[in-house]
């Protein structure tokens, strides 16, 4: 049996009143602190919208603006047109954030974060009122986009298989510019040791002509003087020349005339000259035919032969 | 009395003078056509110039003649033509053309044609210029073996230094004697002495050194009444070989530098330069050796 003397015992009331109080007030901060993690004690307002589908949008889901969690999804339900309507509870304090041209959408937070409603500030200067709707802008879903994203790199993947294609043809033109930039690379680097050694070949010749050229030069200052004093003794001798030449040419032209009656006069007998003289060898030919045939002559005479042949010794 | 003899005695003289005039006076030949009498003159105009060594101009006669015989169809004065202008063209070394003119008139040829034998021999020399002594020597024996007139000596030179070059010293002898009976009878001198040079030719590979000077010796004899330079130079070239294989390197330099004196005069490089080859190696046999440079 205990006693109730024990010094144990003393103000035990008191106590297990501390005690209770003491963890009244813990569990009451706890209610405080979730309370207000989910902000079950600050002014709320509902904006609702309604969409195609309800894909993507669970209760509770966060709503932000500008990156700061505002609010969340309050519910989700069906409507009689078969399409989703979603009710919204914002923090009271941002609503004059949330205007007439405000929009939602349903985004993700990184390429692999969670799905949360992204609302824009709008530019209208009045703020959305409790219950009243806010518009929704469809955004494309990750594998729409990767289709769509797809349907436009097709044709770049397309143009960039021909272009590699063409790159590599051994035949196209960029192989073979290549292939000629190479060669001429290399013919650069003959080239180039081939310019060394005529420039080398060149500085010395320069030197060279340079010395002849003097010495043409000064020769040809001697020619120049020799010619001077030509055309000093042609100056000279020309008027006399000139009256030779003009002599000269009045002879040629008396000569000319001359010929020119002789022609008017002799050409006309010329052809008959000829035909006579045909008509007398060719008497002369029969004469001698004649002549071949009348004995003994004739015996003299080798008759011509069809088959003469040119000698075909067997020693040659 | 008197004067009715010597009528009577002068129409008998008159008559034997027609009688014996009437003799001479034989049948005028059959008149020739113009294009026929023009080529046959070109004809003779090549074979002239062929004698002058004016090639180029014997073509051009050959080919002219070949032109006016085709222009009457007369197909032997073609033959003729062709046969002259091939063997031109061989002499110029223009094988293929020789041999192809030689074709076109093989088949112009008609059967038992007389030129046949003349056209076979010119198709056995093309084709043994052209080293084809195998089908060389059966045209040679076509060639003799269709030879009708005084030629048959000739055809049968041409197979016996054909067998020769074959290595048939034997079979060429066998026709080299026919060959001289032919030539003597036909008087053909200089194919006469063709047979003795090579029937020469044939000792000396033989060693018979004695009967090879003697067939050279009577070759040089036969060319040298002909006045025929090129065969009188091989005829001494010949004796030159005999001399040499006696070991008389004396004698062979004497027969040698004669040949080669006869080259030089006739214009004949090739047998000049091949007489002073030979000169030049008995000249370093003999340790002359300065000699070789010099002019003999």
């Amino acid at each position: 049996m205990v006693k109730v003397g024990d010094p144990r015992f003393r103000h035990l009331k008191r106590k297990v009143a501390f005690f209770a109080v003491a963890a009244l007030a813990v569990v009451f901060a706890v209610i405080l602190l979730i309370g207000k993690e989910n902000d079950l004690f600050t002014k709320k307002y509902e904006l609702d919208f309604t969409v195609e589908k309800g894909t993507g949008f669970t209760r509770g889901m966060p709503v932000k603006l500008s990156g700061f969690r505002i609010g969340r999804v309050k519910s989700i339900s069906l409507n009689e047109e078969a399409r989703v309507d979603i009710v919204l509870l914002i923090d009271q304090k941002y609503q004059k954030w949330i205007r007439r041209d405000s929009t939602v959408k349903l985004v993700k937070e990184g390429l692999v974060g969670d799905a949360i409603i992204e609302v824009s500030v709008g530019r209208s200067p009045e703020a959305l009122k409790d219950k009243e709707r806010i518009a929704f802008v469809k955004t494309k879903a990750l594998d729409e986009l990767a289709d769509e994203l797809a349907e436009k790199v097709k044709p770049v993947l397309g143009d960039v298989e021909e272009i590699i294609s063409y790159l590599n043809d051994p035949e196209g033109d960029i192989k073979q510019s290549m292939k000629n930039f190479n060669q001429l690379a290399r013919n650069l680097e003959q080239t180039r040791n081939r310019a060394d050694s005529l420039l080398v070949h060149a500085d010395g010749e320069v030197g060279a002509v340079s010395g002849k050229l003097a010495t043409v030069l000064d020769g040809a200052a001697d020619s120049v003087k020799r010619v001077n004093s030509s055309f000093s003794t042609i100056e000279q001798k020309l008027p006399g020349l000139l009256v030779s030449a003009e002599h000269s040419l009045k002879n040629l032209e008396k000569v000319s005339g001359d010929l020119k009656q002789a022609e008017e006069t002799l050409l006309p007998k010329v052809s008959p000259l000829l035909q006579k003289s045909d008509r007398v060898l060719s008497d002369t030919g029969t004469v001698l035919r004649a002549v071949q045939g009348v004995w003994p002559i004739s015996s003299h005479i080798q008759a011509p032969q069809e088959r003469q042949f040119v000698p075909g010794d067997s020693h040659d | 009395m008197i004067n009715c003899r010597g009528g009577v005695r002068g129409a008998v003289l008159l008559v034997a003078a027609a009688v014996s005039l009437a003799g001479c006076a034989g049948a005028r030949p059959k008149p020739m056509s113009p294009p026929r009498a023009q080529a046959m003159e070109h004809n003779r105009r090549g074979v002239e110039a062929e004698a002058r060594g004016d090639r180029e101009q014997a073509l051009a006669e050959f080919l002219e003649a070949l032109r006016l015989q085709s222009s009457v169809d007369n197909t032997d004065g073609m033959i003729v033509a062709l046969i002259n202008s091939a063997r031109t063209r061989r002499l110029k070394g223009d094988l293929p053309s020789a041999r192809q003119g030689l074709d076109r008139a093989l088949s112009l040829l008609p059967e038992g044609s007389d030129l046949a034998s003349e056209l076979f021999y010119e198709k056995a020399k093309v084709l043994a210029a052209g080293g084809e002594l195998f089908s060389a020597v059966q045209w040679a024996v076509r060639a003799e073996a269709a030879e009708t007139g005084d030629a048959r000596g000739r055809r049968l030179n041409l197979v016996a230094a054909l067998k020769l070059r074959q290595g048939f010293p034997d079979q060429a002898r066998e026709q080299l004697e026919q060959a001289l009976a032919f030539n003597r009878k036909a008087g053909m001198s200089a194919e006469q002495a063709n047979s003795l040079r090579l029937l020469g030719e044939i000792e000396l590979m033989q060693g018979s050194y004695e009967k090879a000077s003697e067939r050279y010796l009577g070759a040089l004899l036969l060319d040298k009444e002909l006045g025929l330079g090129a065969r009188i130079a091989a005829d001494l070239s010949g004796l030159g070989a005999v001399a040499a294989k006696k070991g008389d390197n004396a004698g062979a330099i004497g027969w040698y530098k004669r040949a080669l004196e006869v080259s030089r005069s006739g214009g004949n490089d090739l047998q000049a330069a091949d007489a002073r080859e030979k000169l030049a190696q008995l000249y370093r046999l003999n340790g002359e050796e300065a000699l070789t440079r010099t002019k003999p």
